[in-house]
């Protein structure tokens, strides 16, 4: 609550300077209390039932706010479903296997969870088969989230740069065609450049971890009194993993995205961007 | 018959129905945006369109894109340049005779292809355009106004380069031109273009 007063200490001093941002400012953080106060009131209720569906549509509803964010980012996004569809189906694909991976083969719980008559008899000979099954909410949904926000960033980013200057670019594609260079050849530099931009956030991030400033999760675990070294453990296992799932996510989406600039004739078709001046 | 286009059409442009003959040069000249640019795209394939093309006696479609815009090859107005020299934006194994003779010919010396992109004026970037397009060594030749920002004696020179060209290497050209004096020097025939479509015209 006390903190409450550095948001409305801001409010003032942003009014007083005339920046325009009052409004702002204070929508953003009323939709900090809000929106964290329903999740937690959600993840309260869900933490206390481990079912795959629940978890399931609890995932997808993050996976959509997700994909309509990196849509909403982007100055020319593609019209139609693909607007949608590219960053959705790339963070689908890279979120959640990095997700499942990491709660099966690192975190360790169950894949295929014993039947119920079974735990009683196994349970005594081996404990460790008795582990909660993957998708305990506890562990699914906050890694789930984590990696789902930053390959968000990564993507939109790497999205926004290849559309971006594929439109402003079109005449040195167009000139390559021309020249008999493949659809790929032709946007090879954009495509590299673009999944370059997408990365750098994260790049820099781990470049910086701890030097500059403690990453997150871990200031999170440090405060409720956690013993330094398992956070430094888990946070690297944290980082590592939004790495990996932000660079494939990234690389297929650019990917998959410079193909539809493309048509099946290899025809540079920026008609099918919504170009916004 | 070299090429044999079919009621091409674009929202701007056709029902266009002619053919290129083997060894033909067709200037075609119009108003600006007439569509001359526009069908010139088309039969590189860069636009969509529909009707038909056929080259030597197959359809457009069963060239893959690279290979048809290798063989159909277009000089656009203007040209573009992604990297720091000329020489660059020359394949090394191709730098033969072939690009040190057409250098000299458009009158440029070698070192020429180690100029900086940002210092080169209008006119000597479409020199080298075709230069470059010429190193495919195009079957079909579609030229967008090619020496439109040059001086007489450098559009004399072009002129030479790609009537010898054409001439060893036994291509087509379709030559958009709005010089009628240009027009008679080079073509063996002559269409004018109309909103869309084509009227023939006096050479």
């Amino acid at each position: 609550m006390l903190a409450s007063i550095l948001i409305i200490a801001l409010v003032l001093v942003s009014f007083r300077l005339k920046l325009g941002l009052a409004a702002q400012i204070f929508i953003a953080a009323t939709r900090t209390v809000i929106q964290l106060w329903l999740i937690g009131l959600v993840l309260h209720v869900l933490f206390r039932q481990v079912n795959l569906l629940w978890i399931s549509l609890i995932a997808f509803v993050m996976l959509s706010a997700a994909g309509r964010e990196v849509m909403m980012r982007q100055q020319h996004r593609f019209s139609g479903w693909w607007g949608f569809g590219v960053g959705t189906l790339a963070m689908f694909v890279s979120s959640f296997s990095v997700t499942v991976l990491a709660l099966v083969f690192i975190i360790k719980q169950q894949a295929t969870p014993l039947p119920e008559f079974a735990i009683p008899i196994i349970g005594d000979l081996f404990p460790q088969a008795i582990a909660p099954p993957w998708y305990t909410p506890q562990y699914a949904i906050p890694l789930l989230g984590m990696l789902l926000g930053n390959t968000m960033n990564g993507i939109a980013i790497g999205l926004d740069r290849l559309t971006h200057s594929a439109w402003n670019q079109r005449n040195i594609i167009e000139n390559k065609l021309m020249l008999g260079h493949t659809w790929s050849e032709a946007i090879n530099d954009l495509r590299r450049e673009s999944i370059r931009s997408g990365l750098i956030p994260i790049i820099n991030a781990m470049a910086a971890a701890g030097l500059v400033s403690l990453p997150g999760m871990m200031t999170g675990q440090l405060l409720h009194g956690a013993a330094p070294m398992d956070a430094v453990k888990y946070q690297i296992l944290i980082m590592f993993l939004i790495a990996g799932g932000t660079g494939f996510g990234v690389y297929l989406a650019v990917w998959a995205a410079s193909r539809h600039l493309f048509d099946d004739r290899q025809r540079l078709r920026l008609s099918r961007l919504k170009i916004k001046e | 018959m070299l090429l044999k286009v079919e009621k091409l059409t674009t929202d701007i442009i056709g029902p266009l129905s002619f053919d290129i003959n083997d060894n033909e040069i067709l200037c075609i000249s119009g108003p600006s945006g007439c569509g001359k640019s526009m069908l010139l795209r088309c039969l590189a394939d860069l636009t969509p369109h529909s009707g038909t093309i056929d080259f030597k006696n197959k359809k457009l479609s069963e060239y893959s894109p690279p290979v048809w815009r290798k063989t159909v090859s277009l000089l656009p107005a203007n040209s573009e340049w992604w990297h720091l020299t000329v020489g660059q934006h020359f394949e090394k194994t191709l730098l033969t005779d072939f690009i040190k003779s057409g250098l000299k010919k458009l009158g440029f010396a070698e070192s020429a292809l180690s100029w900086r992109i940002d210092q080169i004026s209008s006119g000597e970037k479409q020199r080298f355009a075709l230069l470059r397009l010429l190193q495919n060594k195009p079957r079909l030749l579609l030229l967008d106004e090619p020496t439109a920002n040059l001086d007489p004696k450098a559009t004399a020179n072009t002129e030479d380069l790609i009537q010898q060209y054409q001439q060893s290497n036994h291509c087509s050209i379709i030559w958009v031109s709005h010089d009628q004096k240009q027009i008679k020097r080079v073509a063996q025939r002559h269409l004018q273009m109309h909103s869309g479509t084509f009227r023939p015209a006096a050479l």
